[in-house]
């Protein structure tokens, strides 16, 4: 009795794991396919002369700060810097205790102005709205803490423009990473927001703000983050949008339409998730008024950000990420498995829930039982062998194909010993980090609903803009 | 391009080999499910065995194609650069001074010689077009476009070569592929039609029928709004007759947009057309045709009755506009800007305090709102706007503050 027990358990380990790794087998498939599209795109016809002539949509670039001090300069630099022809910069300071704002104060020359724009979202109070005297197009907003989504439906309400982009105040965009987001708006009247890649910029050279050399960061913590974005970006986020079952966007760099946010009520306030969140009420809002939509990421317009470079802080911002994972799901549970809401419903959502939200609990479930079964003198070896078969070798093929794709991207790691570095942390990562990520996640798991949306914590770098 | 495609064919093929082997490995764990379930009838570990070593000679395979392929990737950039330097130098001498050419044009020289001819004008950019012709590129771009069996990416690429070149004969064809079935090829047929049209000195008999063939294809609905609206860009002065087509006969939503491309460029032509839709029931029409009005500066004095009427228009951003409208009016609506000051929504509060900087006394008007305005609101707006006009600080404590007369219709201050 005890032995069919522990034998139906292995075996449903054993096929989550397969059918995960068919989804792999389908993600590379389709980002290869996506790619060689993506390298065939005419995108020089024109481009220059859009420009000249005036032609673009109007963006609002809002970027939310809490304890940015050491950053903000910079990202705000790179942001004003950008390749575009009109669009302004909202950055809102959610009360930061370090001096965010006076540094944005003293680099821009701010003084205080009058600003009352319908407050048609709820938010905290506002403490003070300021302009640049030296630069028209930057408007600053001090207000109460009250979380990252507080403070983006500040943005929003200060925005003036048909698109906002949200941005973290700790990255960079690409000069013309905004106008090639942007050109999706202008192909697809249907598009209600699009995602780009997000991309690590520790260890990269940079000049003027600008990332012009990848080279790999020097902690080994920083290279897994390397592999792990290359992964998530390059192949799962490519095939999730060229199926339409695209759920999340990064609050690190997405472009939306603000009518249609704010349709649905901008930001979910006190969520930690407040990217995905959005982005599925989005998802729900249009299928329930059977309006017909596009969500899509674009591979190519590239944020740079800071990763964490100690355990510490990556565990604690993989712990917020899957508390946020659970928020935005449980809050849409009523989309599950819902015919109603068509692939979202009956494949995405299933999907996140089954192979992203509860995947952390099934590994740290399969590694206890392993140990259970070894301790109990019951373990077999052919588990044993399939379990890290389906679960790590598998895994090292995926990352060490979507490092191929990273070679297409405009910016890639050029030096070889750095490839080298990172096919060897595709291949060491499975060993340590990826037990200890998902212990990680399955211990957020378990703390859900303990904390409400909070800052991540984040050790900024002073980013060089020299 | 091109240079990508050698590229691009180890990427293909690192990736199809990725592709292979984790659907191997996939089918080998699937397989070995299977024997899991009736264990002991035969050993699994070497099939176990053998999908590792697969596993691990996959990795191997890739990690050794990336090596190549950033190899290849790297000396291709290299070629490519040394090659539009040779060939750009080679043609700019050929097209000021005559020297010939050191050979026939290959893709990277018609690369380059399109490039020139877009960011040249004038005889040298002709003789650049006419050399295209010459050297078989334009009878080989029309032929490809002509044949039914052109690969999408290949037809693509034809069009964008002709989008580049502007050549009238590359037109009828372009105009075809308006009607293709793909919608890429599609949209950039309209780019490079718009494009070609916008910048050819053509005959007016044809560049209307042009214009007008692209107004059908635009309402046969199979382009996006902001195509459209980049097509109207970029068609420029020849866009006035599809613009009017557009405001005329078009569905709400293509008049809008045409109307955001005239505010954009400026112009006071269509006025005609844009001032009956001053009266659409339509605010987005309504506030649209306002904002050509305030982008070009012009309002027609017998237009000024609908902008007053417009400044208590239900709907906030119609009201915006109509202020910003109001302030080119001739005489300025001083007292309806004043009041307009007071307005609920601060973009219309802010618009009316702008306004009245355009009254020769604006300074003044709004020093009187900053310190008697009823409205609250109004008050501070017109404070700011002081404070930011001029970047002086406005310091008024209103008890030191000198008394000026109020104005007639200025209500006093509560």
């Amino acid at each position: 009795m005890i032995g069919s027990v522990l034998g139906g358990i292995e075996l449903l380990i054993l096929l989550y794991f397969t059918v995960l790794n068919s989804f792999y087998a389908v993600a590379v498939y389709v980002a290869t396919r996506e790619l060689g599209r993506h390298v065939r795109r005419r995108q020089s016809v024109g481009l220059t002369e859009l420009l000249n002539r005036e032609f673009y949509k109007p963006v609002s670039i809002l970027v939310p700060a809490y304890g940015e001090e050491e950053t903000i300069e910079a990202s705000v630099n790179s942001f004003l810097a950008l390749h575009y022809p009109e669009f302004e910069v909202i950055v809102v300071n959610d009360g930061s205790k370090d001096g965010t704002l006076q540094a944005l104060i003293d680099a821009y020359d701010l003084v205080p102005t009058e600003r009352h724009p319908s407050r048609v979202l709820h938010t905290r109070p506002i403490r003070g709205v300021y302009r640049s005297r030296r630069i028209s197009k930057l408007t600053v907003v001090d207000k109460q803490n009250g979380g990252k989504a507080d403070a983006l439906n500040v943005g929003l309400t200060y925005a003036t423009f048909p698109l906002f982009c949200a941005v973290d105040a700790d990255s960079l965009l690409d000069a013309e990473a905004l106008l090639r987001l942007a050109r999706r708006f202008i192909e697809n009247d249907r598009l209600v927001a699009a995602g780009g890649s997000v991309r690590i910029m520790n260890g990269g050279v940079m000049s003027d703000g600008r990332v012009t050399e990848l080279r790999l960061p020097t902690t080994w913590i920083e290279r897994v983050q390397v592999v792990e974005y290359a992964r998530a970006f390059l192949a799962g986020r490519t095939t999730f949008s060229a199926l339409g079952l695209l759920l999340v966007i990064s609050g690190a760099f997405g472009l939306f339409k603000r009518s249609d946010v704010m349709d649905v009520g901008g930001f979910l306030e006190g969520t930690v998730g407040e990217d995905m969140e959005l982005v599925l009420r989005l998802h729900r809002h249009m299928r329930e008024q059977k309006r017909p939509y596009d969500i899509e990421f674009d591979v190519d317009p590239v944020c740079w950000t800071q990763c964490p470079d100690n355990v510490r802080i990556l565990g604690a911002q993989r712990d917020r990420w899957q508390r946020g994972l659970w928020e935005a799901l449980w809050a849409h549970r009523k989309m599950w498995f819902n015919p109603r809401y068509g692939r979202i419903g009956l494949v995405a959502l299933p999907y996140y829930l089954l192979f992203e939200a509860l995947a952390p609990v099934i590994e740290v479930f399969g590694y206890g039982f392993m140990i259970v079964l070894a301790l109990t003198g019951r373990l077999d070896g052919t588990f044993v062998a399939l379990f890290l078969l389906l679960a790590l070798l598998y895994g090292t093929v995926v990352s060490v194909a979507a490092l191929s794709i990273e070679l297409f991207m405009r910016v890639h790691f050029r030096r070889p010993v750095d490839r080298v570095m990172l096919l060897l942390t595709a291949l060491g990562e499975n060993f340590g980090f990826r037990q200890w990520h998902a212990w990680v996640r399955f211990r957020a798991t378990l703390k859900l609903g303990q904390k409400k949306g909070q800052w991540g914590t984040m050790t900024r770098t002073r980013i060089q803009t020299k | 391009m091109k240079g990508h495609r050698p590229v691009l064919g180890f990427g293909v093929l690192s990736l199809g080999i990725s592709l292979a082997l984790t659907l191997l490995i996939l089918a080998t764990g699937v397989t070995l499910l299977t024997d899991h379930l009736h264990p002991g009838a035969r050993s699994i570990w070497p099939v176990l065995i053998f999908t590792c070593v697969i596993g691990g000679l996959s990795c191997v395979i890739l990690s050794v194609l990336q090596f190549v392929q950033l190899g290849a990737l790297q000396s291709a950039e290299l070629n490519a650069t040394v090659r539009e330097a040779q060939w750009s130098e080679a043609l700019l001498a050929w097209a000021y001074a005559d020297v010939p050419l050191p050979g026939r044009l290959d893709e990277a020289g018609v690369q380059t010689l399109l490039k020139l001819r877009d960011s040249l004008s004038g005889e040298v950019s002709d003789r650049l077009k006419t050399l295209y012709g010459a050297q078989g590129w334009l009878s080989r771009d029309l032929r490809l476009l002509a044949r039914r069996s052109t690969p999408v990416v290949v037809r693509a690429e034809a069009i964008e070569r002709l989008a580049l070149l502007r050549e009238p004969l590359a037109l009828d064809a372009l105009d075809q592929e308006l009607r293709h079935r793909h919608p890429e090829i599609r949209a950039l047929a309209l780019l490079a039609l718009s494009r070609s049209v916008g910048r050819l000195e053509l005959h007016r008999t044809e560049r209307t029928s042009r214009v007008l063939a692209l107004h059908g294809a635009i309402i046969r609905g199979e382009f996006s709004v902001g195509q459209v609206q980049e097509a109207l860009t970029l068609l420029g002065e020849a866009g006035r007759l599809l613009a009017h087509e557009l405001l005329l006969g078009a569905p709400d939503i293509l008049r809008a947009a045409t109307l955001d491309v005239l505010a954009r460029q400026r112009t006071g032509a269509l006025h005609r057309e844009v001032l009956v839709l001053l009266s659409s029931p339509n605010a987005e029409l309504r506030a649209g045709a306002l904002r050509v009005l305030v982008s070009s500066a012009q309002v027609p004095a017998d237009s000024a009755l609908t902008v007053l009427e417009l400044t208590e228009d239900p709907t906030a951003f119609v009201r915006l506009q109509a202020t910003k409208a109001a302030a080119y009016l001739n005489p300025v609506p001083a007292e309806r800007l004043w009041s307009l000051l007071g307005d609920p929504h601060w973009w219309v509060r802010r618009a009316a305090a702008q306004g009245l900087l355009h009254v020769p006394e604006g300074e003044r008007l709004l020093s009187d709102a900053a310190v008697r305005h009823a409205d609250r609101y109004a008050r501070d707006i017109a404070r700011t706007t002081l404070q930011e006009h001029g970047e002086r600080q406005l310091k008024m404590p209103l008890t030191l503050q000198p008394v000026r007369p109020p104005l007639a219709y200025a209500p006093g201050s509560t």
